[in-house]
């Protein structure tokens, strides 16, 4: 069971660096905020591997409560922020400080 | 009989989140769960004329909903699936923007509304002001179909409060 | 049991597998965010159920992962849905078919 776990740890960290090529390419503010997320609703799962693989689940299921609450309120707090911007292209904002 | 619906939502957590079940944790809980409930109790449930049968009623068919919403999950990312690995995907493709009115009255049944919409095939809520919808389909065949079955199931289960 | 763990699992991996190649191929912000918003909710919730059956466990563990999977499934949509709202109202422009 622990290669198992193991092997599908591995496979999902190679998926979350994909998923990080677009947070670092993303041509808008909100692409990262959108692969930023997927990564951190990733995470979860994550430590719940680290917690079995350890055999401390009841520790790691606390952090990964904690972790998944406070993904939700960064992504909600950040689109809202950026609700009030007028751009988001890097190329709209000619001249003034880039957006992102 | 609001407060008591309170206290058992807001005490099964601290629970189970506690995970300790001495007389100091259980005191702390029952302690913190009725003062919250005596100050919040208004925004956990604001209708008046539920009653408890229409309650469980409206539990039991928020369940059933749950398992066909589980199965349009699964059909929606065999749909992503498709979409995203095939190889001719610009024809697939036809994004666009539909509006609609909602007959839903309920802030409640808006919302399971909208989630709904986000997690069925090929459409994503965008914007909720009123009771206007508006929404970002990926092809054209979904876009027709909205806002379809699900709305007539939502308001079957939630809008009648007896 | 534990064959529906793995199953679980893996089909919970292949499920994130689509949402990353959607992630990276969709055109616009829009498309991503329809592969972001549904892929990663129900990847999420699969493996989380697969490490249920997958692990011996305490019955109070097991409901401490249900409520993690109870506020993936609420706030998930929830998230993509204020994303999604952001970026309409920072004027992201929609892919168009005859735009390339």
């Amino acid at each position: 069971m622990n290669t198992f776990i193991t092997t599908a740890g591995v496979a999902l960290i190679g998926l979350m660096l994909l998923v990080l090529i677009r947070a670092i390419k993303g041509p808008t503010v909100i692409d990262r905020l959108v692969a930023i997320n997927v990564i951190g609703t990733k995470s979860i799962v994550l430590l719940l591997f680290a917690g079995i693989l350890f055999g401390q689940l009841e520790m790691f299921v606390d952090i990964a409560l904690g972790y998944g609450l406070l993904n939700y309120i960064v992504s909600i707090a950040a689109s809202r922020y950026y609700q009030h911007r007028k751009s988001l292209e890097p190329e709209h904002s000619h001249g003034g400080s880039p957006v992102s | 009989m609001k407060y008591l619906y309170s206290f058992v939502v807001l005490f099964m957590p601290w629970l189970v989140l506690s995970g300790k079940f001495d007389s100091l944790h259980v005191g702390m809980g029952v302690l913190c769960s009725s003062l919250v409930a005596y100050w919040c109790a208004n925004l956990l449930f604001q209708e008046k004329a539920a009653t408890l049968g229409g309650r469980l009623r409206q539990l039991a068919g928020f369940v059933g909903y749950m398992g066909w919403l589980l199965g349009q999950v699964i059909l929606a990312n065999l749909h992503v699936f498709r979409v995203a690995l095939s190889p001719r995907m610009n024809e697939l493709l036809s994004p666009q923007m539909v509006e609609f009115d909602s007959t839903l009255e309920k802030e409640l049944s808006k919302f399971i509304l909208a989630n709904s919409i986000t997690l069925t095939p090929g459409t994503v809520t965008v914007r909720v002001e009123g009771s206007r919808f508006l929404v970002h389909a990926l092809t054209d065949s979904v876009a027709c179909g909205l806002p379809g079955a699900m709305e007539k199931r939502i308001a079957k289960i939630f809008e009648r409060t007896r | 049991m534990h064959f529906l763990g793995y199953t679980l699992i893996s089909t919970g991996l292949v499920f994130f597998l689509g949402t990353t190649i959607g992630l990276l191929r969709f055109p616009d912000f829009y498309t991503r965010m329809h592969a972001a918003g549904k892929g990663d909710t129900l990847s999420t919730v699969m493996i989380l159920i697969g490490c249920i059956c997958l692990v011996p466990m305490s019955l109070l563990l097991a409901i401490k992962i249900l409520l993690i999977i109870n506020f993936i499934f609420i706030g998930s949509p929830t998230a993509t849905h204020a994303m999604m709202d952001a970026g309409n109202k920072a004027g992201a422009t929609p892919w168009r078919k005859d735009s390339k």
